[in-house]
């Protein structure tokens, strides 16, 4: 399940005004998420929840829902 | 061995035949087997043992990762597993380089060349990273991991595949039906008409112009710059082209390499279309733990990921100034493009803007093959200031050349340029879909290799 504050921070670094996030939502699926935008939007989300990712966890995401994970383990 | 030797063809029919008789589950044995006999006819055995040794750490060290579970002992792994494979590159690269044991008898009996090492290093590496991340279980099989890094087809330039798809398809290749094998041997006969038609054609105008750069100045220098940049898109492309035609024919799907390059409107875009399975081992095994690294840096850290991997890709096509100023070129260029593009909102590009942005990276990128090409900085710089010179010094090119060779040439690369811009057309694909058309294409395409060609023996991307 993806949290609406996830959401709204990634929404918010591509500028996009809505999207269906389910947990198989890989960022190839979401416009303008490449691998320029992936690092912004990691920073947006580590300054949204107060937390710092291992590097070494972030190269291995591949689903919205592994982030969320990522987060909540964190968190 | 190469693509358009003469002994290529009956050594792809036994191939072919091999591995229809072997039994699904023996298949990728066949293949092992296959691959070190095609290697083998480079007579250099210290590559075999090189081979071995790569094949032997990639394994090793991706079984002791997956069997240890405290991430620190997994990073040190990895990074010795990846120093190993990298030190084994260097030390090949050292040793058949111009000034390393050129002299040596040892040297020119057993590793007289580094050809093909440096693919199979970069696939190891990606192997044990996939393997490290957690991406892929180790393969238990070394014989087996073993032919994913020597795998014939794309041993000597690729394209540069990911060890979780070739394993998976080593399992059991599936062999192709008549339809498959018809469309393997259009890919292979449209490679080879690119390879030995257009580029080793264009090589005829490039070549005298890099060997003698005080002879030329003015526009044979010019239409030797651009030669080459066709030249070099003509021989990589139809040897990637060659390469699939072959691993279709023996039930293997090998991936596309290059989707119109020079159609790109910036520098970024066109790393998406050149060479895009080594593009893409950058961006997965450099720039993006980099960029991450350096994510707090923004839009700068980006550009200065983008920069260092660029410029490191220049070393990996050989230890010299001018392959590092090629990388650094490029550096400059995607790291500009991108505090470019940070500083302005993104907007639809219009034609008249596309059509600037594609002329604008097409000379980039060509001014940069200038580096790339030239045997030293030297004679890079020489051609370069020969260009705005206006000399009939350089006729003689041309002369000797012919009418009849340029038109032939040029007729050659306007028929390409027409085959290239219908292909993706709805109109291209039912043409093809009548019978009698295809093999009237199939015949021309035949008549024009065996008519056309200027064969030379080399492909200007072995030697990385």
């Amino acid at each position: 399940m993806i949290s609406d504050k996830l959401k709204k921070v990634i929404l918010g670094v591509l500028e996009l005004d809505d999207w269906t996030f389910t947990p198989e939502t890989t960022a190839s699926m979401v416009p303008g998420w490449d691998s320029l935008s992936h690092a912004r939007i990691i920073s947006a989300v580590e300054d949204a929840y107060g937390i710092r990712f291992q590097t070494r966890d972030i190269i291995r995401l591949e689903t919205v829902a592994q982030l969320q994970a990522l987060v909540d383990k964190a968190g | 061995m190469f693509f358009n030797d003469a002994s290529f063809v009956p050594f792809l029919a036994f191939s072919v035949l091999l591995v229809h008789l072997t039994r699904a589950r023996w298949r990728w044995v066949t293949l092992l087997l296959l691959s070190v006999g095609f290697y083998a006819t480079f007579q250099a055995p210290g590559l075999l043992a090189v081979l071995a040794v790569q094949a032997c750490i990639a394994w090793g060290i991706g079984r002791l990762i997956d069997r240890t579970e405290r991430n620190p002992w997994r990073w040190r792994l990895f990074l010795g597993g990846t120093t190993g494979l990298l030190a084994a590159l260097i030390l090949v690269r050292l040793a058949t380089s111009s000034k390393g044991l050129a002299a040596s008898s040892w040297q020119k009996t057993w590793l007289p060349s580094a050809i093909g090492v440096s693919y199979f290093t970069l696939q190891a590496i990606s192997y044990l990273a996939d393997v490290y991340l957690g991406r892929m279980k180790a393969e238990p099989n070394p014989a087996r991991l073993a032919t994913y890094l020597v795998l014939y087809p794309k041993l000597l330039q690729g394209p540069i595949e990911r060890a979780s798809g070739l394993l998976q398809q080593l399992k059991s290749p599936r062999l192709p039906g008549y339809d498959g094998l018809r469309t393997a041997a259009a890919l292979f006969g449209w490679g080879l008409f690119k390879k030995v038609v257009l580029g080793d054609r264009l090589g005829l105008i490039v070549d005298p112009v890099f060997a003698q750069p005080t002879h030329f100045a003015g526009l044979p220098v010019v239409a030797a710059v651009y030669a080459f940049s066709f030249q070099l898109y003509f021989d990589f492309s139809g040897y990637t082209d060659m390469a699939r035609g072959t691993a279709r024919f023996l039930g293997i799907e090998l991936s596309e390499n290059f989707r119109g390059p020079y159609l790109a409107t910036s520098v970024t875009d066109f790393w998406r279309r050149w060479h895009m399975t080594f593009s893409r081992w950058l961006l997965d095994y450099l720039f993006t733990p980099l960029q991450l690294s350096w994510r707090r840096l923004g839009t700068l850290g980006t550009a200065a990921a983008l920069f260092v991997t660029f410029a490191s890709s220049g070393l990996w096509h050989g230890f010299a100034w001018t392959f590092t100023l090629w990388g650094l070129l490029h550096g400059v260029y995607l790291a500009a493009e991108t505090l470019w593009r940070g500083l302005r909102r993104p907007a639809k590009p219009g034609a008249l803007s596309r059509l600037w942005g594609t002329l604008l990276t097409f000379h980039l990128v060509t001014f940069a093959w200038v580096f790339f090409r030239a045997p030293s900085v030297g004679v890079a710089r020489t051609l370069l200031k020969a260009i705005p010179r206006a000399s009939l010094g350089g006729r003689g090119l041309f002369l000797q050349l012919g009418h009849q060779w340029l038109a032939v040439t040029l007729f050659a690369c306007l028929a390409y340029a027409l085959v290239a811009a219908l292909r993706s057309r709805p109109v291209f694909a039912k043409a093809s879909s009548v019978a009698a058309v295809r093999w009237t294409a199939y015949v021309v395409l035949l008549l024009a290799i065996l008519l056309l060609r200027q064969d030379s023996s080399t492909y200007l991307y072995a030697q990385f």
